[in-house]
């Protein structure tokens, strides 16, 4: 059997030596992803709570709180990413006990590299009821075999006050779960100190995103937004007051992010963690700049009230329900096409790709109706590509840039 | 005819001698999927509730145009009789969130075929204070779309009748299968299933006379000991009867299930005095589960050790429909819970309609000799 990895020291290590490889002057690009994976390695060592959490979750109660938690699609994506192939060990061993093959691949790492002890159980594990079954069933399934407390924070379909008043109420019952099992408290104060710098981060990342509509586009393309972990947090915040001043000064240098920018395309679905390469490979190849991606762009997630607990869990509920790709996948289309209608005018888009990520069934399920409605309504191409998001063994990077290549060469042309 | 043969003619087509008598009579039919969706207000507001199970569908051609090859069959199928009109006697539909698969269905039906009445519901993930009380209100407004869509009063009198008359049906449905403990079973898996499909198929009033019926006559047969193994089955949505005929034409039979089609639909009764609406949303949520409710592991297991007992069930099938995540994750509790009780059991991914017949039957054999090498 091979040695045991001590994930989180693998992760934390690596993190901090991409961020410290950088020049001082960008060293805040990585610092706050290098924080929170040193944060979390750190706790592990003091033998303090951790929690894990979910795709689609707000942080910030985990942060105000004092409890380092794990968004373990990260794991997937950054095992993918890196070398070594830990992603292909962790999903094997998920096949062998019996993790359906077509479940989504960055929850499928999370079950191989805890089954095979590389990852140490958490103390609790909160995961929201969104953006998919994948989520939903695996989950639940770890904690039972692990023997550690669950909490679902079920979010229901839909985006209007009822949903807003339940899932704040929800997010309460969280906290009594958290407070339960870890000993720790939420503070009415510190969670205010929390989401002031959560606010900032927003209301940064509010203008990153006008500058992301810009002709031609000023930032590199953004394929997961930091705040998924660091909302909440000073690097956060300071995160992305850079990146408004970066896009700001190119603006005023007047030259795009990518010279010759001949499409502006949004990518709305996931990527392929392990070719990194691939929109490099679209802006040279093919000057196709990516503006808006699914993950990337925070949108519809208004600055929090901070006057009362109360309307602090109301923000928190709001932001938890227009999360990236529950903002897509967990509604009804209408409430999908609510959003992709008016991007991709804001953002100029020429062309929009979807890549059909096999755990992404309902994804799947959309893509007729969202293709045609693109087209009749905008006249803008979609390119439909499969992929597996965390493991390159379902579609070769080959077989996609193939199809991604025919596109471009003839639907494009 | 036999009560059997007359419930088997029912459920061979979607569209029945039962239900075109009861539309040519002026009655409403609409159609729903899933077991969190109480037929019980439909029933109280005079129309007849018809649960979507596709049968007979072979190809998704026109249904793979909206969805794809990695949505599972079940829903294209659903899909694709609804895209050729097969449904077009339906009046409406309810749908709710009850998968991936099944929340893209209502919005393809939406913009793909389209429905004078459709309805859909938000049902909580989990059970407990919070989620009770939603899925309490998701109820109400799925009453109050039936009244205003059909002009109908649901009454809590008309609700009260709807629970009582269901749960006699509940309770006629367990007296059969418990007609299925015996050592001579006198009614076969395959057989069962399609008296369950003409439950969904034809007026209750009739199905429940048929089923008494039924019982009558099941008691007195002598039933059979032509077997060699007492199979029970698990996991997701199946209502296919010649995917249970295959596994008994091994020479197994199929005695337990713990399927959405079958036990779980109506093992436990509705109780609860005072407000029909409480009762049906307490009963119906602690119902025993499917796998898209979270946490609930350990309760669906004690269900499914209970029927294993029950039954005295030699082995298991676990089936779940390709692409189906939730089952497709349920596997891993299932199958290390599996190890742990020593019996056996084995894994199955099929499509919804009845496909590779021969490597289904060459699998159940070798189930067969594992059941047969632990009696030696």
């Amino acid at each position: 059997m091979a040695e045991k990895m001590e994930l989180l020291k693998v992760l934390a290590f690596v993190t901090k030596m991409q961020n410290d490889a950088q020049p001082d002057e960008l060293k805040w690009v990585g610092a706050a992803r290098a924080k929170h994976w040193a944060r979390i390695a750190e706790a592990h060592e003091r033998g303090e709570p951790i929690n894990w959490n979910s795709f689609c979750g707000s942080p910030e109660i985990f942060h105000a709180m004092g409890i380092p938690s794990i968004m373990q699609e990260t794991i997937g994506v950054m095992s993918a990413m890196f070398p070594g192939k830990l992603n292909e060990k962790y999903i094997d061993i998920a096949h062998e006990n019996l993790i359906a093959d077509h479940v989504c691949s960055t929850q499928k790492v999370m079950i191989g590299a805890a089954l095979c002890g590389d990852l140490p159980p958490p103390t609790t594990i909160v995961h929201a009821g969104q953006p998919c079954d994948s989520t939903m069933v695996t989950y639940s399934a770890i904690s039972h075999r692990l023997g550690v407390p669950l909490f679902t924070l079920d979010i229901p379909g839909g985006k209007n006050e009822r949903v807003v008043q339940y899932v704040a109420d929800e997010l309460e019952r969280m906290v009594a779960f958290l407070e339960e099992h870890t000993g720790k408290k939420l503070e009415d104060d510190r969670l205010r100190e929390v989401m002031e710098y959560s606010n900032t981060a927003y209301e940064y990342s509010a203008k990153v995103n006008d500058l992301t509509k810009l002709v031609p586009s000023p930032l590199p393309r953004m394929l997961a937004t930091p705040l998924m972990d660091s909302a909440g947090t000073p690097e956060g915040a300071e995160y992305y007051k850079k990146l408004d001043e970066l896009g700001r000064a190119v603006v005023e240098f007047g030259k795009g992010h990518v010279p010759n920018q001949k499409y502006r395309a949004g990518l709305f679905s996931t990527w392929v963690a392990e070719d990194a390469a691939l929109f490099d490979w679209l802006e040279n190849d093919f000057g196709v700049m990516i503006v808006n991606t699914m993950l990337g762009t925070d949108t519809s997630r208004p600055t929090v009230d901070l006057s009362s607990r109360r309307k602090m869990m109301e923000g928190l509920a709001r932001k938890q329900i227009n999360a990236p790709m529950s903002r897509e996948c967990w509604g009804s289309l209408d409430d999908w096409f609510d959003y992709a209608l008016p991007t991709c005018r804001d953002w100029k888009l020429d062309v929009v790709i979807m890549t059909l990520h096999i755990g992404c069934k309902n994804i799947w399920a959309s893509q007729k109706l969202f293709k045609d409605r693109l087209a009749d309504e905008l006249g803008i191409p979609t390119l439909l590509v499969e992929v597996d998001f965390c493991d390159g063994r379902v579609f070769s990077s080959e077989s996609i840039r193939a199809r991604i290549s025919d596109f471009f060469n003839t639907m494009m042309a | 005819m036999t009560a059997l043969e007359e419930l088997v003619e029912l459920a061979k087509a979607p569209y029945n001698d039962a239900i075109k008598d009861w539309k040519e009579k002026g009655g409403k039919v609409v159609g729903f999927i899933c077991s969190y969706i109480p037929e019980e207000i439909l029933h109280a507001g005079g129309i007849l509730p018809y649960r979507l199970a596709p049968t007979g569908c072979m190809e998704t051609t026109e249904a793979d145009g909206y969805m794809s090859h990695f949505n599972c069959t079940f829903a294209r199928s659903c899909l694709q009789l609804a895209l050729t009109g097969e449904y077009n006697f339906l009046d409406g539909i309810v749908l709710m969130n009850s998968c991936d698969h099944l929340r893209r269905l209502y919005d393809n039906w939406k913009y793909g075929v389209g429905s004078p009445y459709m309805h859909y519901m938000n049902v909580p993930h989990r059970v407990g204070e919070g989620p009770d009380g939603w899925y309490r209100d998701e109820l109400i407004q799925y009453k109050e779309s039936v009244e205003e869509a059909f002009g109908v009063k649901i009454t809590d009198e008309k609700l009260a009748s709807a629970i009582d008359t269901y749960n006699r049906i509940r309770g006629l449905l367990k007296k059969v299968y418990e007609l299925r403990e015996r050592d001579r079973p006198p009614i076969k898996g395959s057989e069962m299933m399609q008296v369950l499909v003409a439950g969904y198929r034809c007026p209750t009033e009739q199905y429940e006379k048929l089923l008494e019926r039924l019982v009558s006559e099941l008691e007195k047969e002598e039933g059979t000991s032509d077997y060699h193994a007492r199979l029970m089955l698990m996991g997701g949505a199946c209502d296919n009867w010649d995917f249970l005929k295959a596994i008994e034409d091994t020479g197994a039979l199929v005695v337990a299930d713990t399927l959405c089609f079958g036990s779980r639909y109506f093992w436990n009764m509705v109780e609860g005095d005072g407000d029909p609406i409480s009762a049906l949303a307490k009963s119906y949520l602690s119902n025993p589960s499917c796998a898209r409710m979270t946490g609930n592991e350990p309760e669906r297991w004690d269900f499914a050790t209970q029927m294993m007992q029950r039954f005295k069930v030699d082995g298991v099938i676990y089936q779940r429909l390709r692409w189906c995540d939730l089952w497709g994750g349920e596997a891993f509790y299932v199958g290390e819970k599996m190890k742990e009780l020593g019996l056996p059991f084995m894994l199955l991914e099929r499509e919804y309609w009845l496909s590779g017949e021969e490597q289904l039957k060459t699998r159940v054999q070798a189930l067969a000799e594992v059941i047969e090498g632990r009696r030696r």
